[in-house]
């Protein structure tokens, strides 16, 4: 799988006229998806207020039900938390919604492993939806007892998807951007006016991409590493994020080295 | 008509008796007005160059004050742009994506909810 992810990124590097030839639908549908994001964001911030009120809610009905413990209060509290747990799987549901959509804006730079990531938040969007349809037939707290048991172990995976989301949004969104400046990089090379001094420029950007590519590389690898322990999600996103940023760090520099060459070619 | 040598013309230049020259005081007035004329003539020149002077002067300060700078917004020659025309939307929108954008995380959740 990495060796068919390098596979895409040279032939993305290699084929310049391709990805111009996409750029106005691409850049179309990057809107899109961009507004819709904004929209699921807002609905998932309006999520979180809910729940934040449901959960002191419920926390406020336990504390009433520990100092009295009366059939009433044991009641409240069974409600409250009814409703703070329905409430928690909508926000995550929103949560979900909204980087799966955000996955659109970028997708086309490596659409297999997208669609992967898409599929699975999409199928946890199922799952707590069916929870919830659970939630609503049950009237005793062991029945909400075994649905927080499932949710505890279903998180773990829960989380791997969401990682491995907001690393691959990042990756599509830096390979794009170097497809872009590879695209103005050829441009600027073919113009007639170009210096045979800025050769070690472009050299440089050779370079550079190798890097950017490692980077790339190594942050996709930590998305594949699997936990030793069954049970336990392997938070690899700080790992990732270094990688992402590194990567970042030699766009801006590839960046930085085509507009010192396009300064030279206009003075 | 020998008499006629010595007779008496009623001239001053004529008059034997009289040798005194009359004194010519028509010149010596002459002379003073001559230089008043010219002291009023200096005069005269005088004020005509300090009004000439003063009017150069006046002008020169209504000049300044036009020429008084004034806060003006930030013009485009000290802000060249080194990038062509037909670059500069590329470039900008590279740079747009290479502008952080935070990443959407995760909610924090309560896993022990509802675990007695």
């Amino acid at each position: 799988m990495p060796s068919l992810l390098f596979a895409i990124l040279f032939a993305l590097l290699t084929k310049p006229t391709f990805a111009q030839e996409s750029t106005p639908s691409a850049q179309i549908e990057s809107t899109q998806s961009a507004q819709l994001f904004d929209q699921y964001k807002k609905d998932y911030q309006f999520q979180v207020k809910t729940y934040q009120d449901s959960y002191s809610k419920y926390l406020s009905k336990k504390q009433i039900n520990l100092q009295y413990g009366t059939a009433t209060t044991k009641n409240d509290e069974f409600l409250s938390l009814k409703q703070a747990t329905i409430d928690r799987n909508k926000m995550v549901k929103a949560y979900l919604m909204a980087i799966r959509v955000r996955l659109n804006e970028y997708k086309t730079n490596n659409p297999e492993e997208t669609q992967k990531a898409q599929d699975n938040l999409s199928q946890t969007e199922q799952w707590l939806d069916e929870q919830n349809q659970k939630l609503d037939t049950i009237s005793v707290s062991s029945g909400i007892e075994t649905l927080a048991n499932d949710f505890k172990e279903k998180y773990y995976n829960i989380q791997k998807f969401i990682y491995t989301a907001l690393v691959d949004y990042r990756l599509n969104l830096n390979t794009q951007t170097l497809t872009e400046i590879t695209d103005l990089r050829n441009i600027i090379q073919s113009q007639p006016q170009n210096l045979d001094q800025n050769k070690i420029y472009y050299d440089e950007i050779e370079s550079k991409s190798q890097s950017f590519l490692l980077s790339q590389q190594n942050a996709f690898n930590l998305t594949k590493k699997e936990s030793v322990v069954p049970i336990k999600f392997l938070n690899f996103y700080p790992d990732a994020t270094i990688e992402l940023d590194n990567a970042k760090k030699y766009l801006s520099e590839i960046f930085a080295d085509l507009k010192t060459i396009i300064t030279k070619i206009n003075n | 008509m020998d008499n006629l040598i010595f007779q008496n013309i009623d001239t001053s230049e004529n008059n034997p008796i009289q040798a005194e020259k009359p004194v010519k005081t028509k010149t010596h007035l002459n002379k003073k007005i001559i230089l008043l004329i010219s002291l009023a003539s200096v005069i005269i020149i005088l004020l005509i160059i300090s009004a000439i002077v003063s009017r150069s002067r006046q002008n020169t300060n209504q000049s300044n004050l036009n020429n008084i700078p004034t806060v003006t917004t930030s013009s485009n020659i000290n802000q060249e742009n080194p990038i062509p025309t037909q670059f500069v939307e590329k470039f900008n929108q590279i740079e747009k994506k290479l502008v952080n954008t935070p990443d959407l995380l995760p909610p924090e959740i309560d896993l022990k909810m509802g675990l007695n």
